[in-house]
């Protein structure tokens, strides 16, 4: 029997699993198809023909091994094994659908934003630049399309990439179906061994007493290896048990998972907000974004990371700043070079920043970084401060 | 019957295993899966349509088979791999647990994940004696199933419906001896492995404590 097909599919649906899933799955291989294999085909390869009843009737042993096995249990841990590895197949297809089509999406999506920035940014300049525009056009046009066919072959290799863990497979927006294909497993899980219980229950009878026509009187039928088929019931029963809480553990593991999850961005988007409200207080006076950062190094704990989340806040707030305050001139560059210009700028003075700070408190072993300070200061002195305590960002 | 995906498991395994590790997964390969399916396979393939009893009595063959080979010796020696190739599973879950952290805090939280050390150590340990373990009980079982490594060549029944005593013959009993023979020795070679992967990482290990700790008093 080749099982290489159902084993190569398993390996696709390995990718695009959760952790839990994953050890669901080896588990599914390692002991239920390979015990089938090896159990079923060695053990029960003779059933029939080593049926024997004390008889000489012809018929009666047919119709008597037919009472007694209407299906046999190889046939039926088969088919369980197919049944209970379909919602996992089917939910792969359908992922795979809906992550093409949102490559395709974004494609279409990005060329179409790429198309329309130079659309916006004429009908911001006024009529004095547009005689500049022939001259700077060919300049942003081959510039966009090249990021485009970058941007394009980066889609391409994530496409390919795993979509596997709990988060990949929220962002993509297929946990519903996950959910679903893990509930319809666990309802046939718990089907089939409530069947195979009424089918089979927990032990194979060395003898098996038959009366069906055309027997002509009570016969004792004996059954070829009932010991060894009885073992191989009651670890497949085990198997099937061990399947069942793998299950189980894959949703409490999704639902706290969730539920930590989305408090973790209640609080993310609480902090966020902050950070947007800059817009709406335009009008009032008040510091330029980066000021507190800069001027209260000493009170905040600073790691790397946090640094460069906020500015990364920072520059977000001051794109959005900039993408909403369209109409004043001030605030938009005029073309996507001076965009680059201004991040490779507020980027510099966050270095600074960093310096300033690191400066505050290990004056000591700054010694060797005064002089890169120094030639940082010199590229960005037309803009920055006296670079100790108000650096403007 | 594939064996393809045991092969494929084991060799993730072999990534993140010692020295002696590796000599086990060669072992366990060569020694044991390869004869398996190569050569004993075959020989306890018939063993049933085999077994003669010197009766006509139907049912009395069936009912003798089934009370001298509870479970048949090839299907212990394939439980007994099958048990024993699965501790190593817990290694490779764990390295993808670790894996799977990393990309979670989005940080370098390992040295690298496959190296042994701290909570993947004490897995590794766990596996090994499990193995270990498994190995034992499985040579334990054989033993006792069939009163030590021998088989028989003849053997007497006297089982319902067999009317009297009967004599039953084995097939190939000297050859399934070798084979069984074989498969005892390269069990305990596995053993003696194993044991001594499980006292050199335990020595190993504990020098190391030792000598941080020494190097800690020093300073």
């Amino acid at each position: 029997m080749s099982w290489s097909f159902l084993t190569r599919l398993l390996e696709e649906i390995h990718n695009h699993s959760t952790f839990v899933g994953k050890i669901w799955l080896s588990v599914l291989i390692v002991f239920r198809i390979v015990l089938t294999a090896v159990g079923g085909e060695s053990i029960y390869y003779d059933e029939q023909s080593k049926f024997v009843c004390n008889t000489e009737q012809p018929g009666c042993e047919n119709v008597c091994y037919d009472a007694f096995a209407p299906l046999s249990h190889v046939r039926f841990w088969v088919f369980q094994i197919i049944l209970v590895a379909t919602p996992s197949v089917m939910y792969l297809g359908y992922a795979i659908h809906k992550i093409a089509r949102m490559v395709e999406h974004s494609d279409t999506d990005r060329r179409i934003r790429s198309k329309s920035f130079p659309m916006r940014w004429k009908q911001h300049r006024g009529l004095e630049e547009a005689e500049e525009d022939h001259e700077e056009d060919p300049m942003m046009y081959p510039e966009i399309e090249l990021e485009s066919e970058r941007e394009n072959k980066e889609q391409q290799a994530p496409a390919k990439a795993k979509h596997d863990g709990r988060r990949r497979i929220r962002e993509d927006g297929l946990m519903k179906i996950y959910v679903l294909q893990l509930l319809a497993r666990t309802t046939f899980e718990i089907c089939f061994l409530v069947g195979q219980y009424f089918l089979y229950g927990f032990e194979v009878s060395p003898i098996f007493v038959c009366s069906r026509k055309p027997c002509p009187h009570k016969v004792d039928c004996f059954i070829s290896r009932p010991t060894e088929k009885t073992i191989f019931l009651l670890i497949m029963y085990g198997v099937s048990c061990m399947c069942l809480l793998l299950n189980v553990w894959e949703m409490l593991h999704l639902g706290f998972g969730t539920i930590r999850d989305t408090l973790n961005n209640k609080r993310k988007e609480l902090e966020d907000s902050g950070t947007y409200n800059y817009p709406f207080t335009w009008n009032t006076p008040s510091a330029p974004p980066g000021y507190n950062i800069a001027v209260k190094p000493e009170q905040m704990q600073y790691t790397e990371l946090s640094n460069a989340k906020m500015a990364y806040k920072q520059n977000k707030a001051n794109i959005a700043q900039e993408q909403q305050y369209g109409s004043n001139e001030e605030n938009i560059p005029a073309d996507l070079e001076n965009l680059q210009r201004e991040i490779k700028v507020a980027q510099e003075r966050l270095d600074l920043a960093i310096l300033a700070y690191n400066n505050q408190n290990n004056p000591g072993s700054s010694r060797g970084k005064k002089s890169k300070a120094g030639s940082n200061k010199s590229s960005a002195s037309s803009k920055s401060g006296d670079g100790k305590n108000s650096v403007w960002i | 019957m594939s064996w393809g995906f045991l092969r494929d498991l084991l060799s993730g395994v072999n990534k993140y295993s010692t020295g002696i590790g590796r000599i086990w997964i060669a072992v366990v390969f060569i020694f044991r899966l390869l004869v398996y399916i190569a050569a004993a396979e075959n020989i306890w393939k018939y063993e049933h349509d085999e077994f003669e009893c010197n009766i006509k009595q139907p049912g009395c063959e069936n009912v003798c088979f089934d009370h001298f080979f509870p479970v048949s010796h090839i299907r212990l020696w394939a439980l007994q791999l099958i048990m024993v190739s699965t501790p190593s599973l817990l290694v490779v879950f764990h390295v993808a647990y670790r894996e799977n952290r990393e990309k979670h805090h989005n940080q370098k939280l390992y040295k690298s994940p496959g190296e042994l050390d701290g909570g993947l150590l004490c897995t590794y340990l766990i596996s090994l004696i499990l193995k270990t373990g498994f190995e034992i009980v499985f040579l334990v079982l054989f033993y006792k199933l069939y009163n030590g490594f021998k088989v028989p060549r003849l053997v007497k029944c006297d089982i319902r419906p067999c009317p009297n005593t009967v004599d039953c013959y084995i097939s190939k009993p000297t050859e399934k001896m070798i084979f069984l023979y074989f498969l005892l020795a390269t069990s305990c070679l596995c053993i003696v492995l194993n044991l001594s992967e499980l006292s050199y990482l335990v020595f190993k290990y504990s020098i190391k404590c030792y000598l941080k700790r020494h190097i800690k008093k020093r300073q």
